[in-house]
């Protein structure tokens, strides 16, 4: 039978869990629109003797839904870097009359006036201005996607060494949680503070995470290298690389120092997006745009090599003929002295006609239907057209592969929400269930000393 | 069954209104612009043909304006052949008057003196400038074609072709008119006759008082100003042809432009009816999210 004693204890038990209870309670409202907060949930035991104790303070988690989240943050952040970068670089073809393929149709219709009357001077002029304003125009482009490129890359180095503070916080964090004890508010609060962590650095690298026996979490890159072990992290280095074009090249470097090149691995997250945008996507663009700048350089330089300027000389350039495919859009220009010399702009068909002719201007004009560009296959509108079509292609798509990677993101930000997220409503209903029994507790306690009071007035 | 926290809810509610006011400012951006497609990523294949379409229209503006510099020089050319045609018929009808042998040596000598004013008018003519070109110099437009002392100041022979310019898609005009064809004696056409020689000749004759000479001058002239007739009319034919690819530059720049608009522009109507629906939107994603913040259980 249990003693008048022994019903205290009990009441004092029951007031105790349950102003505990509360201040979990308390806790989750409070922290509602805390960024990370998972909900506590308090799990209750008898005591022997019949009393009430807190058997633990569970957290709310779902590692199934934490993956996915994780995954979708790294897509999209790596579509989300590309569409960014990709907006930046469209600018620059809009279709305009300082386009490209505008300032391509400014110096046919130019050289079309010029055939009027070769001999004029200010025609000529004009021809040439038209011309070295088609050379900037691919140098400019040039010029933007090296920009682009480089804004890339001076981002990768910011964010290598952001993942760097946050791989170090996650071994940090995941001896604390070794350390302790499960269950409790304290553990709990350190595996928030890892979520919170996880979640940062899954939106700038792709990681897939593993849950140790002990509590910690090995983190792995793609590829399977491990970035976090226990309460090591491996460190990302970003070192420019002449391979790249002096841009970053990301290595993993492991507590021993070791180090092993995992940029080709880095296709998810910001940085591996921008990575893709950088080494793939610009690239390519840039490789087209040059390609297009030697076709454009080599045809109207063997055509304009073959007339004579008014000085009755041929074998001249129109532009400065270009070494190589590669950089020539940055190098782009129309032939040394050109600019100075108007009369050595080569109208004229044979060196008889020099004055007035106009045969090598009508074959030059004749190269906008000829198959000069894209090796070969098409006209130069069309391989400026091609391309702008192209930029705005990979761009719409970025955007449209950002726009659903953020609906999916924010699906199973929803779902993790549903999984671990606080309820004002729950909450205060456990509050009023929890004051309740709290009220219950004080009742035994004042029903112990009544019962008290009359023993003692027998 | 799937919880919803607070928390989530407002998440939600942040996410429509902001994807409201985007819609929201693609729809003002479209109405501003006027244009459907104002950057590649609109509509990539429409930005592509829209390119394509303005090289069309550029080409088409400039096919104009060849086109029009060609029909000024043409003009220039063809007055000037009109003019020269003017001046052999006087001459001629010198020459049948002065023919009649009941004319005196004294009016010969006066017919002479006006037979050598035509000349000197016919060889301004065959000099006559297009701005600070010689119509009528074949290509080597900043030299005079024709010396009076000297005859001509290129090889008509060799150099009988006329500068072409391109009017059109594929389309070459000859812009000018011939010296060579019109004024000069070319072996390569048997029976041409050097214009202003003709006149010298009967100028000559007149002065000479030579009744049978001048006789035979009146075939002569008759022979050069139907040369220069003969140029005169295929200059007319070249305008010809380039009024029709004048007129069909026009016509294609107008087509151009109407299919390019129809790529890249925005429709008005339809433009300010989605500013209106995303306004719209905008409000009821609002007020929605005003509501749905609101009730819980802090409210009983």
């Amino acid at each position: 039978m249990t003693t008048l004693g022994g019903l205290l204890q009990i009441g004092r038990s029951s007031l105790a869990t349950h102003q505990a209870a509360i201040g979990v309670i308390s806790g989750n409202t409070a922290n509602a629109d805390t960024v990370g907060f998972a909900r506590r949930e308090v799990s209750m035991r008898s005591l022997p003797g019949a009393g009430v104790g807190i058997a633990a303070v569970m957290r709310r988690s779902s590692s199934f839904v934490e993956q996915r989240v994780l995954l979708s943050s790294a897509r999209f952040g790596a579509h989300d870097a590309k569409a960014a970068g990709m907006s930046a670089i469209e600018a620059g073809f809009v279709e305009s009359d300082s386009g490209i393929g505008a300032r391509i149709d400014a110096m046919f219709a130019s050289m079309r006036t010029l055939s009027t009357n070769p001999a004029d001077l200010q025609l000529r002029t004009d021809v040439i201005a038209r011309a070295r304003s088609v050379t900037q125009a691919f140098s400019n482009g040039a010029a933007a996607i090296v920009r682009e490129q480089a804004s890339a890359d001076a981002a990768i180095g910011v964010e290598v060494a952001r993942v760097n503070q946050l791989t170090a916080a996650i071994a940090r964090v995941n001896e604390q949680v070794v350390g302790a004890a499960p269950n409790t508010l304290a553990a709990a609060e350190h595996l928030d503070e890892r979520e919170r962590l996880l979640h940062e650095l899954a939106g700038l690298v792709e990681i897939s995470t593993i849950p140790a026996a002990d509590g910690s979490m090995t983190v792995l890159l793609q590829g399977g290298a491990a970035l976090v072990q226990s309460a090591t992290a491996a460190t990302l280095r970003a070192t420019p690389d002449p391979a790249l074009d002096g841009h970053r090249r990301i290595d993993l470097v492991d507590a021993s120092g070791a180090a092993l090149d995992v940029t080709g691995n880095l296709r998810g997250g910001s940085i591996g997006g921008r990575i893709e945008l950088r080494d793939d996507i610009l690239a390519g663009f840039a490789d087209d745009l040059d390609a297009l700048a030697f076709e454009l350089a080599t045809a109207f330089n063997g055509v304009h090599s073959g007339g004579f300027g008014t000085d009755g000389v041929g074998g001249r350039n129109l532009f400065a003929p270009p070494g190589a495919v590669a950089d020539a859009a940055a190098n782009f220009s129309v032939a040394a002295g050109m600019t100075d010399n108007p009369g050595w702009l080569a109208a004229a068909g044979d060196a008889a006609t020099a004055v007035g002719g106009n045969d090598t201007l009508l074959a030059l004009i004749a190269l906008t239907d000829a198959p000069i560009a894209g090796g070969g296959t098409t006209t130069p509108g069309g391989a400026v057209a091609s391309l702008i079509a192209e930029i705005g292609r990979t761009s719409r798509a970025e955007n449209d592969a950002a726009l659903a990677a953020g609906t999916q993101l924010e699906q199973n930000h929803a779902l993790f929400q549903s999984e671990t997220g606080v309820s004002i409503d729950e909450e205060l209903i456990d509050l009023v269930r929890f004051e309740r029994a709290y009220q219950a507790g004080a009742r035994i306690i004042q029903t112990v000393e009544k019962l008290y009071d009359a023993v003692l007035s027998l | 069954m799937m919880r919803v926290t607070q928390s989530r809810q407002s998440g939600l509610a942040l996410l429509a209104v902001a994807s409201a006011r985007a819609r929201l400012q693609q729809a003002q951006q479209v109405a501003m612009s006027g244009e459907r497609v104002s950057k590649p990523s609109d509509d990539p294949a429409a930005a592509a043909r829209g390119r394509l379409l303005g090289e069309l229209q550029a080409r088409a503006d400039s096919h104009l304006t060849t086109s029009q510099y060609g029909r000024s020089r043409l003009e220039t050319a063809e007055q000037a052949l009109a003019e020269s045609g003017n001046v052999l018929v006087r001459a001629r009808q010198l020459a049948i008057q002065m023919a009649n042998g009941t004319m005196s040596g004294a009016e010969r000598q006066a017919a002479a003196a006006e037979v050598a004013q035509l000349q000197r008018a016919m060889v301004d003519l065959v000099n006559t400038q297009h701005g600070d070109e010689y119509v009528f110099a074949h290509v080597d437009t900043r030299t005079r074609p024709y010396d009076p002392g000297a005859g001509f100041s290129y090889d008509v022979d060799a150099y009988s072709a006329i500068r072409e310019a391109e009017v059109g898609p594929n389309q070459r005009v000859a812009i000018g008119a011939s010296g060579s064809h019109a004024f000069a004696q070319r072996g390569a056409a048997p029976g041409s006759i050097d214009v202003v020689a003709v006149l010298a000749q009967l100028q000559a004759n007149l002065s000479a008082n030579d009744a049978v000479a001048i006789q035979a001058d009146i075939d002569t002239v008759t022979t050069a100003f139907e040369q220069v007739l003969a140029e005169r009319t295929r200059t007319g034919v070249r305008m010809e042809e380039l009024d029709r690819a004048n007129s069909a530059a026009t016509q294609a720049r107008a087509v151009y432009t109407g299919l390019r608009s129809d790529l890249i522009d925005a429709d008005a109507a339809e433009a300010f009816s989605r500013l209106t629906l995303a306004e719209n939107t905008m409000k009821a994603a609002v007020t929605v999210a005003a509501r749905v913040l609101g009730p819980s259980l802090l409210d009983t």
